[in-house]
């Protein structure tokens, strides 16, 4: 106990956002001194401030309050990944999940560990993914994306990117990565159905225009493909002059008519 | 009888076939009426009742005409409508309640509570003149909170507010359901009726929500548009999202509790809205400041450090021209600057502000850039985080990227028309401490 205070006060801490939450944790511990939260708490302080020794000295008097606690595991294991400890890290959370199966925090928290891993886990982190992704009504495109970054067999990313836009709907990020899968898998017709939906939809559509060229032009379609690049040119000088001279557009509008006059040949 | 029975009396016939309450009497309305997710066709009203009842508004061009109804399905406590098909830049009368009901002895009885307006923003894309009331860190509850309150009511006088930014940390300590209950809903009762608001996450209020499972009072409380529905691009969450108001895109980002890494969703999301926009501005805010040497320090912590070094690059790159932050309870205000992404101490004048000045007619003059949609012609940054409190502690203010740094409580007032921006800060006292312009030529 007196070592934690020691810790605690030989370091003030390096984020001041955390110096309000600390007094409160401190104050209350000294008037709860068993209370397993507030250690818990306090150390998940520690751990964002890289206060290694306070958030272990924390931890460690929590297990003694408390060795059953899942939230003392849960803890231990935000400890352990922040420290990098990838390995410790998936113990401690697969600990947890063996107390709640389904936490998809939890599960969301041993993916990211088991991602670090490297490829032998990957498998396992696309199902913890998959399972958090079942367990959360409204999840956040960040977690499609995320597991969709992981280096699995394409397929499977696809029908996780599937899944994805399914629920969230043309969030780019996804969209993106599930063209670039299918124009590798030379599944042209499928990259183009969702270059397609995005165009339908923006506001502006040039540079989705460009990109289903740019696909047709891979799919040897070229006729298609001189078609979609002059579309993109039409939306590009429909464009008011303040919009069209960015260096960007100006760019795109040289690159536009030097690939129309490269296909027209 | 007054005019608003008699049309309730007109559409009884249809009452009756859809609803008879015998909790009728016994209903209060506890939360709201509130507006969200507003666009030039729609709207959606929110609001909350102590007994599981029918969601109704009726809605009309007048007090006495409010011969529409939209409603949601079910019972709720949780009031959720959604108001289509309506008519840009207009404005709408409307009343809230389980629809008219019949009490137990076959009265006709009126729907309760007051008769509420709302204006529908304008088409997108044509100028009109704007005002937008910017919050950040409000939600103290107490004395200073209702003093910046009153001083900018008395500011804006008759001049209707057009929309509300809230920067996060809404509702102290824990951004709790009866923090926001005590810390906005009864605090701006008046303008969330009438005005629609939108809001960024605060670490406080992200005590009580998660951004990844987008759930939790924040998320229960709000209704933000994912999929572009009010303009931009679709985000497919509530944690960050875009809008455009006329001639103006307002990109909201989550600085608090989503992956802030470079090739995060958030970051891959950014830059494709910000090169789909077509709006004349481009207004962003988030949580935690880029810059601040206030009641938080932008050397020393992770989440300003990243916002700084990944996003405000791809903000500057996109031709952001405003960005409005709070989490340090002051205000701080910047030079038209560019291209600063590190330490305070390695700022240089030089390299990093666009023009020196105050931005003021009448001073330096204001802040000039070219309408045209050119990369890192310069921002300015806004630290307005103190709508609740100022820090009582000393604070260096001393960030050299900012023309002035005030440790005062006020909110502040962003103005836009046409190609003019103007911006104030009015401190509790009904002070004007500062004031810019930028202009588009």
């Amino acid at each position: 106990m007196l070592g934690v205070f020691v810790v605690a006060a030989g370091r003030s801490p390096a984020h001041p956002g955390h110096a309000l939450a600390l007094d409160y944790l401190n104050e209350r511990i000294t008037t709860q001194p068993a209370d397993v939260e507030s250690y818990v708490q306090r150390a998940g302080i520690w751990t964002d401030e890289e206060n290694w020794p306070a958030a272990e000295a924390d931890l460690t008097r929590a297990t003694q309050l408390d060795p059953e606690s899942v939230d003392v595991e849960r803890g231990w294991g935000h400890y352990a990944l922040a420290r990098g400890q990838w390995r410790q890290a998936v113990g401690h959370f697969s600990t947890v999940l063996s107390s709640v199966p389904d936490d998809p925090e939890t599960l969301v928290w041993r993916a990211r560990a088991e991602r670090e891993l490297g490829p032998a886990s990957l498998d396992q982190a696309y199902a913890d993914y998959s399972a958090a992704l079942r367990l959360i009504p409204r999840a956040s495109p960040n977690l499609f994306h995320e597991r969709a970054t992981l280096a699995v067999a394409p397929e499977r990313r696809l029908a996780g990117l599937a899944d994805g836009l399914a629920q969230v709907g043309p969030v780019v990020s996804l969209m993106d990565q599930a063209i670039t899968l299918e124009q590798q898998l030379g599944r042209f017709d499928a990259a183009l159905a969702h270059v397609d939906e995005m165009i339908a939809t923006a506001e502006r559509k040039e540079i989705w225009l460009r990109r289903r060229g740019d696909i047709l032009v891979a799919a040897g379609r070229i006729g298609a493909a001189r078609d979609a690049y002059a579309a993109a040119l039409r939306e590009v000088t429909a464009l008011p002059d303040w919009l069209r001279t960015a260096p960007s557009i100006s760019v795109l509008e040289t690159e536009l008519r030097r690939s129309l006059k490269t296909l027209s040949r | 009888m007054n005019k608003t029975l008699r049309l309730l009396f007109a559409l009884a016939p249809a009452a009756l076939a859809m609803t008879s309450s015998p909790a009728y009497a016994a209903t209060a309305i506890l939360r709201g009426p509130y507006l969200q997710s507003a666009t030039p066709q729609s709207l959606v009203v929110r609001w909350r009742t102590d007994i599981a009842e029918a969601s109704v508004v009726l809605y009309g061009p007048a007090k006495d005409q409010l011969t529409a109804t939209a409603k949601a399905q079910g019972v709720a406590t949780e009031h959720v409508v959604h108001l289509s098909d309506l008519a840009a830049g207009t404005t709408y009368y409307y009343q809230v309640g389980p629809g008219p009901q019949v009490d137990d002895k076959g009265v006709l009885k009126p729907m309760r509570g007051p008769i509420n307006m709302f204006t529908t923003p304008p088409p997108v894309g044509p100028p009109k003149s704007t005002r937008v009331w910017v919050l950040g860190d409000p939600g103290t509850k107490n004395d200073v909170q209702r003093a910046v309150r009153d001083e900018y009511y008395q500011f804006t006088g008759d001049r209707p507010t057009d929309l509300v930014l809230l920067l996060g940390d809404n509702a102290y300590p824990d951004g709790t359901d009866a923090d926001y209950q005590k810390a906005i809903f009864e605090m701006y009762p008046r303008t969330l009726a009438t005005v629609p608001v939108w809001s960024a996450l605060g670490n406080h209020d992200g005590h009580s929500a998660n951004s990844i499972t987008q759930s939790g009072v924040y998320y229960d409380i709000f209704t933000f548009p994912t999929l572009g529905q009010a303009g931009g691009v679709p985000s497919g969450t509530e944690a960050y999202y875009s809008f455009d108001y006329a001639n103006i895109h307002f990109v909201c980002l989550d600085s608090h509790d989503t992956d802030r890494s470079p090739d995060s969703a958030m970051a891959q999301w950014l830059r494709a809205d910000l090169a789909a926009t077509k709006r004349d501005w481009i207004v962003a805010f988030f949580h935690h400041p880029t810059y601040t040497k206030g009641s938080h320090d932008s050397d020393r912590e992770q989440a300003l450090v990243e916002m700084r070094q990944v996003f405000l690059p791809i903000l500057e790159a996109g031709g952001t021209d405003l960005v409005l932050t709070g989490h340090s309870h002051v205000y701080e205000r910047s030079f038209l600057i560019d291209g600063h992404y590190g330490l305070a101490k390695t700022f240089d004048a030089q390299a990093h502000v666009k023009q020196p000045g105050d931005g003021r007619e009448g001073g330096d003059g204001v802040y000039v850039k070219s309408r045209a949609r050119t990369p890192h012609a310069g921002e300015i940054s806004v630290v307005t985080g103190s709508a609740g409190h100022s820090t009582n502690k000393p604070v260096p203010l001393d960030h050299p990227a900012m023309f002035i740094s005030l440790n005062e409580a006020g909110s502040t007032v962003l103005d836009i028309d046409g190609l003019r921006l103007n911006l104030t800060f009015l401190d509790e006292k009904g002070a004007k401490r500062d004031w810019f312009s930028i202009v588009k030529q």
